[in-house]
């Protein structure tokens, strides 16, 4: 929950800090809150369900969970809208400093840490340092190899950037629970849906 | 000033959601409201590019070629105004959101240079335009070009958001882009707009 | 009033000014209305409601004016339609050369996966006709797109291509809902059409 030290941001210290404030009031004093194990747990058994029903094959579980997170994403976008009224993001790394600071505190409680930039600043990671989805798990075996336990957050991120008119890659990189060294969200930007954006907008 | 008619058009410039709010007001057909909503779209892609404001941007812009808007500073600010839709009092939930307000700060309207306020004779129309696209319309039982009408519209339709971002999308049986049929969404948007 | 219609779908009617989208539509709308909305925004509506497995539809067909001043707005016009008519004069070889510069507008505006349909209207001028069925026909059938002639005398196979349009709408919203990891392979078919739409050329 500690505030973001990436360097890469381009938008100056007052303006992050505000951003900041603005979350935390979001998420301390606007938000209806549910028990925290009571979800790890929910998700913890949709995952375990589905490595059951699609018979240990990993790929398809991967793929189902970001399908479903692409189908939250969609329609979660319009709650983060509705509470933060942000405006558009100018560059993509505001839309990374949003997605840390503001997406992932008000609906996760963390702030998760921006990095690894493209040389031509299209492509970041997203650095987990907690994950509130995996917090007691542990991977058997056969699944540490392929299965990427938290990929409905990929389809999520996916789904509401779609809905903003970005579309973007997203995929986990790498995950504790494999046993890397971090957990790491890629994102990269294919393109701005100029043709998309609602009329009247600056 | 009281409310006549809420309506919200999809992104696609299609109305999901059509509800009166004044019984004795006339009533359009349900066609003939597909079609005030379609022209809608068009007014809006019109009028964003006959602004002065966005033949100003155009003049400036046009070396960035216009990929993404320049810079969010100047986004002109919408005033909080209280005691609307406060329903801590009387106790009514509201839904994911904690009371007393749905929120309680000035907040930007991304609408910068489409429509957003027409006058007639006869009413008034408002328009608060998401970044999604979906347009949130009210339409007033009496004409009114008062700066402070037109703030108290776009809070009441940026709550109206609020309970569109919970009881319709949250709703796991709502079709997205399709016509909203959520009594909760009913329900609560009454008691928002009753409230002017 | 709002529980009038369980489903809204888009349907975009598009060709050079002068073909006949308008006439077209006459007989299978609901309501006819005067055609003041087109020369004022580019865009006029005709609305047909239908039934489909117990479900109440609203088609929202969108008639655009062909007109180059118009343009631009095209955009807000395709976006999020579900079927898109193109529609030429069977007595105009210009209107149907541009049927190409449709398809292109198409694969710019609207969405991956949309579903087409071409019209060839006028079909009851026989002695002034110059784009023949076989022709037309098989650029169609070259980029898989269902076709069909029409004229102002006989106007039921448009209805039926309609219906059969929302019939296929609303399968896919369905398929949707089953495996909506679709979304890849949507795109593919388009990409696949634009293609063989490039290849195509050398023949009309």
């Amino acid at each position: 929950m500690s505030a973001s030290m990436s360097g890469n941001t381009a938008s100056s210290s007052s303006s992050k800090k505000s951003l900041k404030a603005f979350s935390d009031d979001i998420w301390k004093n606007k938000t209806a809150k549910i028990n925290a194990e009571l979800f790890t747990l929910t998700y913890g058994s949709i995952v375990s369900q589905l490595c059951t029903d699609y018979e240990r094959d990993f790929a398809k579980v991967n793929k189902q969970l970001y399908s479903m997170g692409y189908n939250i994403g969609v329609r979660l976008i319009e709650d983060f809208l509705a509470r933060t009224a942000l405006p558009r993001c100018d560059s993509l790394a505001k839309t990374s400093e949003v997605i840390s600071k503001c997406a992932f505190k008000i609906f996760l409680n963390v702030t998760p840490q921006i990095g690894n930039w493209s040389s031509n600043k299209d492509s970041f990671s997203i650095f987990l340092d907690e994950n509130p989805l995996s917090e007691f798990v542990e991977l058997p075996m056969d699944a540490a190899r392929e299965l990427w336990y938290s990929n409905i957050l990929c389809g999520v991120l996916k789904g509401a950037l779609e809905m903003v008119q970005m579309d973007c890659d997203v995929y986990f990189a790498s995950d504790v629970l494999k046993g890397d060294q971090t957990t790491e969200l890629r994102v990269k930007l294919n393109k701005i849906l100029k043709d998309e954006i609602p009329a009247g907008e600056d | 000033m009281a409310i006549q008619t809420i309506l919200v058009i999809n992104k696609s410039g299609g109305l999901v959601y059509q509800r009166d709010f004044v019984a004795t007001a006339p009533r359009l057909s349900s066609n003939e409201y597909l079609i005030l909503a379609g022209t809608l779209q068009g007014i809006v892609a019109i009028a964003s590019q006959i602004t002065p404001k966005s033949l100003q941007i155009a003049g400036k812009g046009s070396a960035k070629g216009g990929v993404e808007p320049a810079g969010g500073a100047a986004a002109p600010l919408v005033p909080y105004v209280g005691t609307l839709g406060a329903t801590t009092a009387s106790g009514t939930p509201m839904g994911s959101f904690l009371g007393p307000d749905y929120f309680n700060d000035a907040f930007a309207s991304c609408n910068g240079r489409g429509l957003k306020h027409v006058t007639t004779d006869q009413n008034s129309l408002f328009l608060y335009q998401t970044l999604t696209g979906i347009k949130f319309v009210a339409v007033s039982t009496q004409p009114t070009t008062n700066a402070m009408a037109v703030a108290v519209a776009e809070n009441l339709l940026r709550k109206a958001y609020c309970l569109y971002a919970d009881y319709v999308m949250k709703n796991p049986f709502y079709e997205p882009e399709m016509p909203i049929k959520c009594e909760l969404f009913d329900q609560k948007l009454g008691v928002l707009v009753g409230q002017l | 009033m709002n529980s009038e219609y369980d489903y809204l779908f888009k349907l975009l009617l598009i060709g050079d000014s002068g073909v006949g989208k308008s006439c077209l539509l006459l007989r299978f709308s609901d309501d006819t209305y005067t055609n003041d909305y087109i020369s004022t925004i580019g865009v006029d509506f005709k609305i047909k409601t239908v039934e489909l497995d117990g479900k109440t539809v609203k088609l929202q067909i969108w008639d655009t004016a062909g007109q180059e001043r118009f343009r631009t707005i095209t955009s807000s016009y395709y976006r999020g339609a579900h079927g898109i008519i193109i529609v030429y004069d069977v007595t105009d070889q210009d209107s149907f050369n541009d049927v190409k510069m449709w398809l292109q507008e198409i694969d710019r505006y609207a969405t991956a996966g949309v579903l087409k349909l071409m019209v060839g209207n006028k079909s009851d001028l026989q002695d002034k006709r110059v784009v023949e069925y076989d022709v037309a026909k098989e650029f169609a059938d070259s980029l898989q797109i269902p076709f069909l002639e029409t004229s102002a005398l006989d106007s039921s196979n448009v209805e039926e291509a309609f219906l059969t349009m929302a019939k296929q709408i609303k399968d896919s919203m369905a398929q949707q809902h089953k495996d909506s990891s679709k979304k890849d392979d949507k795109a593919n078919v388009n990409l696949k059409g634009q293609s063989l739409s490039n290849s195509s050329s050398g023949c009309c």
